[in-house]
């Protein structure tokens, strides 16, 4: 079956792994590279569950993708404008506005938003919410790091010392 | 359902590329036993999908990604993985780049990037490398490609030979209140 691929005023029902129904709009669901294919599929009848997504999850993600998407409308019209210095003004708010969503969030959250931006294939956001954590990993000794992620070593004494005599130039 | 699990396989063999590459058959997503059933699960980066793990990766330097090789299994794998260096590789040579290294393109990215590090030389008057904590890119330029002020007055400047095929010679001020150098760089080598 084929239907147009992204109509304006379409919603989407998304349901989140604790049954929470989500509306949103088709034109900001194509965000999500995983909804952008089912669109083209024709296959958004009815609810579409999203079992690896949790709904305080959800709702940032979405709330994510609206003010990505009012962004890209405006920047189009700016754009045609060539108004240069409006569109960088826009560019720095939304850098602000991102780094703001972001900082918002707690450990887990920002887990969970790498998990649900990732399975949903929100390329930005999975990028954004990685930026964060690979900020929070940068400088630390593998011991350290192991302790912030409650990681156990899997490797054995004489692996690990392989390991870390061949990257030593890492830890000078 | 059956959709979203054709979606799901189909985003995952887009992101992985590098598991098919090397024949790591197993997809270590979220097993439904681990499925975010505890906090404590939840909050291990051992519970992320490789996908993310990786990205989290190429967004440090390449020092980190070493130090987070040493950390698991699952992060050393992740960890040298073409996804990771090939971000860490200036432009020209990543593979979203057309230019003419395509004969590298058989190369490990981890491998390309330290053949790379080390020095190329440009028209045997600059050496480049990258420094391989920060990933930034270095340029050593010969004095005889800059312009120096006075650099033809031999009461201010002169020449000696240093045992390095690389640099022809290095130029050592005598006396000078003053230094002034200047050299200007193709775009095309930034």
């Amino acid at each position: 079956m084929s239907t147009p691929s992204v109509s304006v005023n379409r919603v989407l029902k998304l349901k989140s792994s604790d049954g929470e129904i989500f509306e949103v709009k088709q034109t900001v669901a194509v965000q999500s590279g995983v909804l952008k294919q089912m669109m083209e599929d024709g296959c958004t009848e009815g609810e579409i569950p999203l079992n690896n997504v949790d709904s305080p999850t959800l709702a940032k993600i979405i709330e994510w993708c609206n003010k990505h998407h009012d962004n890209d409308v405006e920047g189009r019209v700016l754009s045609e404008e060539r108004e240069k210095e409006k569109e960088k003004e826009k560019a720095a708010d939304m850098k602000k506005w991102e780094s703001e969503f972001i900082d918002a969030l707690n450990r887990d959250e920002i887990y969970f938003l790498l998990t649900g931006s990732n399975y949903m294939d929100i390329k930005e956001l999975l990028d954004c919410a990685a930026q964060k954590v690979a900020d929070m990993v940068k400088g630390k000794t593998p011991e350290a790091i192991r302790e912030m992620f409650n990681i156990q070593s899997d490797f054995t004494e004489e692996e690990e010392e392989a390991i870390r005599k061949e990257n030593q130039w890492a830890f000078d | 359902m059956i959709v979203i699990d054709r979606g799901i396989e189909k985003h995952n063999r887009d992101q992985l590329p590098w598991k098919r590459r090397r024949g790591v058959v197993d997809d270590t997503e979220i097993s439904p036993k681990k499925s975010f059933s505890s906090l404590v699960v939840m909050i291990e980066m051992l519970a992320l999908p490789e996908g993310c793990i990786a990205t989290v990766i190429s967004f440090t330097i390449p020092r980190d990604a070493y130090r987070l090789a040493c950390v698991s299994t699952t992060f050393r794998s992740t960890a040298d993985s073409d996804v990771v260096w090939d971000r860490f590789l200036p432009p020209e040579y990543s593979s979203s780049s057309s230019s003419s290294f395509t004969t590298w393109s058989a190369l490990w990215k981890k491998e390309l990037y330290f053949r790379t590090c080390h020095n190329l030389i440009h028209n045997g008057n600059m050496i480049f490398w990258f420094d391989l904590l920060s990933g930034k890119n270095c340029y050593m330029i010969s004095p005889r490609e800059l312009y120096i002020q006075d650099g033809d007055n031999n009461l201010c400047w002169w020449w000696f030979a240093i045992p390095n095929p690389d640099v022809d010679a290095r130029r050592g001020v005598l006396d000078s209140s003053y230094v002034f150098l200047s050299n200007s760089l193709s775009l095309l080598l930034l």
